[in-house]
């Protein structure tokens, strides 16, 4: 975890101080919403996910 | 196959799979872009995974493990179904993708395709990464150590 925390602090100079010029490691550096969305289904990779509660909800 | 500790002597690279269960779908909110992630309950690798004398992997979905990395990108799982072995109802068999039919031209029978349908314990690294929505780059894949599955048990 030490390192997890290491690191970050690493990023957002690097990233921040040093004005770096890709917008989306910018973003990154800023860290996100502390509101975050859930979903209890996703699309991606070809496949659909369900998270496991409502998995059980469905039937053969 | 795992990585036991940071003390470990010896440790060795290699891919390998986790299986689990997802338990809650996040989407991380940066603003510009989202990142979403799949917060799972994964099966301890050393005791939750075996593959039995046919080449099937079997899973104890009891056996929890990594419990303090519970997130991965969504885009780095792969689907796999879990399947009840009635002789042995603690292991169940990990089946891998979906079954894929056609229709055989000259009888009209469904022909299975089941290349795919039984896992080995090693899946292919995953070649389809096309979606690349959350700002990751394929060196994410080369240099990473694992593989991750995560599946709907059924």
């Amino acid at each position: 975890m030490n390192i997890i925390r290491h690191f970050l602090k690493w990023f957002k100079q690097i990233v921040l101080e040093k004005d770096c010029d890709v917008d989306e490691l910018k973003w990154l550096a800023r860290g996100p919403n502390f509101d975050v969305i859930t979903w209890s289904g996703y699309d991606i990779n070809k496949f659909s996910f369900y998270i496991n509660t409502e998995d059980q909800k469905s039937t053969m | 196959m795992d990585f036991a500790s940071s003390k470990d002597n010896y440790p060795v690279m290699a891919i390998i799979s986790y299986f689990g269960v997802i338990e809650e779908i996040w989407e991380v909110d940066y603003v510009k872009f989202k990142v979403p992630v799949f917060k799972c309950k994964w099966v301890s690798c050393n005791i939750g995974v075996h593959v039995d004398n046919l080449g099937f992997t079997l899973v104890d979905l009891t056996k929890i493990g990594s419990k303090k990395d519970p997130f991965i990108m969504a885009f780095q799982a792969k689907q796999v179904f879990y399947v009840k072995d009635p002789f042995n109802e603690r292991w169940l068999v990990v089946i891998q993708g979906r079954t894929e039919y056609d229709v055989d031209n000259h009888d009209n029978s469904i022909v299975q395709h089941a290349d795919n349908s039984f896992s080995r314990h090693l899946l292919p690294i995953n070649d389809e990464n096309d979606i690349d929505e959350v700002h990751a780059t394929q060196s994410d894949y080369n240099e990473g150590i694992w593989e991750n599955i995560v599946t709907l048990p059924e």
